[in-house]
């Protein structure tokens, strides 16, 4: 019974993780597009909504990656990966309120292999899967963004640039319709993933489905995919401020080349089952498409803070997991642990945004 | 010890993957716009046969960008 309390705590855990991560990168998926006038919000951010949606059917390898490779199945408990989502959560909710940048994907891991240690020690860790299919290619990844959307531009330029821009401008905001679209689909099949693949080792550790037949249950798929594609559709009502114009000033063109090199990095990890942090990702083909127009157009400024922080999501997450994993079974392994801390949680969350919602409110007009 | 552990094959795979598929999409694509204005271009100059095999390059053009995503997009749904 106990169990089963932690389980259903657990998937309804993950499952808010993966609406937050739509919510969240809704804005990375649809700016550029919006901001060169591609296409108009609404449409934009419901065909962002669809296609994470559809992209989260196209494959399971991303998930299976994070189910079994990065952590002993066998040392997991659903306690541990309680612990995992909510230090990522918690994680989150600190670079959020600081206003710091950071990746829902590197968190959620981070907080794994913290509360995975936490529980079992290092020996549950598998440093080898983490190395190969997490940090290896998290550090490669963007560079080949900004490589790719950097060959894109000089390529484009070169090959249109001294047409009338009118007609040329036209036809890259209907390659930025297909470029914007491609990417939310590689965006819901890379990010949406993950939470299968922590929703699938909670089935494990519950005894649901063997650590040897490790597979993804289609309710998983489809809760998750439902669960991106309805954080994408209510974040892109609030986009406030843009990765592209927090980055660099961009044209048609380098909108279409930033997303078309994103969305091919994303798909090709896809392909190899690595949960790449799409926000690094779209981040690195940005300033890559930037550069490649002129290497000052770059915020390079805001582009350090940014690999700063990425550099302090993993330890800093793997710390957080660690620290709730203590805290939830201060009180026991049954399911008291995990409703303490999620009601703590939901307070908390509750408290952080009114807050933040006050002090973002203009001060009131005096008679 | 380090590069071991690092499947080397598969990084290789996704670094070539995404520039050849990157510059492929760059050059077609653009290639399709060059051949639409051109066409357009020559229709108002009344030069109807270069109109039209300007307006077929960016036919083709497309379709070929099409095609690229469709194939990237199947091998990617390779479920395990």
């Amino acid at each position: 019974m106990s169990g089963d309390i932690i389980l259903v705590i657990v998937i309804a855990t993950a499952l808010a993780f993966d609406f937050t991560n739509g919510f969240h990168d809704t804005a990375n998926v649809v700016a550029s597009a919006i901001s060169t006038r591609a296409i108009a919000p609404k449409p934009a951010v419901t065909m962002a909504a669809l296609l994470n949606f559809v992209g989260a059917f196209l494959s399971l390898k991303v998930a299976a990656t994070v189910g079994k490779g990065f952590v002993d199945t066998n040392a997991v408990t659903t306690t541990v990966i309680f612990a995992a989502l909510v230090g990522a959560i918690a994680w989150n909710l600190i670079t959020w309120y600081f206003a710091l940048p950071s990746s829902s994907s590197h968190a959620l891991i981070g907080g794994l292999v913290g509360a995975v240690i936490a529980a079992q020690g290092f020996a549950a860790v598998n440093g080898d899967g983490l190395l190969s299919n997490l940090i290896v290619p998290a550090i490669i990844a963007p560079p080949i963004a900004f490589l790719g959307a950097g060959l894109m531009i000089l390529l484009i330029y070169r090959i249109v640039g001294k047409l009338n821009p009118g007609p040329v401008g036209h036809g890259f905001r209907l390659g930025q319709l297909a470029s914007s679209g491609l990417l939310a689909l590689s965006h819901g099949t890379n990010d949406a993933q993950k939470t299968m693949g922590v929703i699938a080792l909670a089935l494990v550790a519950h005894g649901d489905i063997s650590a040897n037949a490790f597979y993804v249950p289609d309710w998983v798929v489809i809760a998750s995919a439902s669960a991106i594609a309805l954080g994408t559709f209510v974040g892109g009502w609030r986009i406030i401020k843009t990765l592209g114009s927090r980055i660099i000033e961009m044209d048609v063109a380098q909108g279409f080349a930033a997303q078309a090199a994103g969305a091919t990095v994303i798909l090709a990890a896809t392909s190899a089952g690595y949960p790449l942090s799409t926000t690094h990702v779209i981040s690195g083909s940005i300033m890559g498409s930037g550069a490649a127009k002129r290497l000052s157009a770059v915020r390079w400024g805001v582009a350090g803070n940014i690999v700063g922080a990425w550099m302090l999501t993993l330890p800093a997450a793997a710390a957080m997991g660690a620290i709730v994993y203590a805290i939830t079974t201060l009180f026991g392994h049954g399911a008291i642990g995990p409703l303490i801390i999620s009601l703590a949680l939901l307070l908390t969350l509750a408290a952080v945004f009114i807050r933040r919602l006050q002090q973002a409110s203009p001060a009131p007009i005096a008679p | 010890m380090i590069t071991a552990a690092i499947d080397i094959h598969a990084l290789l795979k996704m670094v070539y993957t995404s520039i050849v598929a990157s510059v492929a999409v760059a050059v077609i694509f653009s290639a399709a716009i060059l051949g639409a204005t051109r066409s357009t271009e020559a229709r108002r100059e009344h030069r109807s046969i270069a109109a039209t095999a300007y307006a077929a390059i960016a036919g083709a053009s497309l379709l070929l960008a099409a095609a690229i995503v469709i194939y990237g997009l199947t091998l990617v749904a390779h479920k395990t």
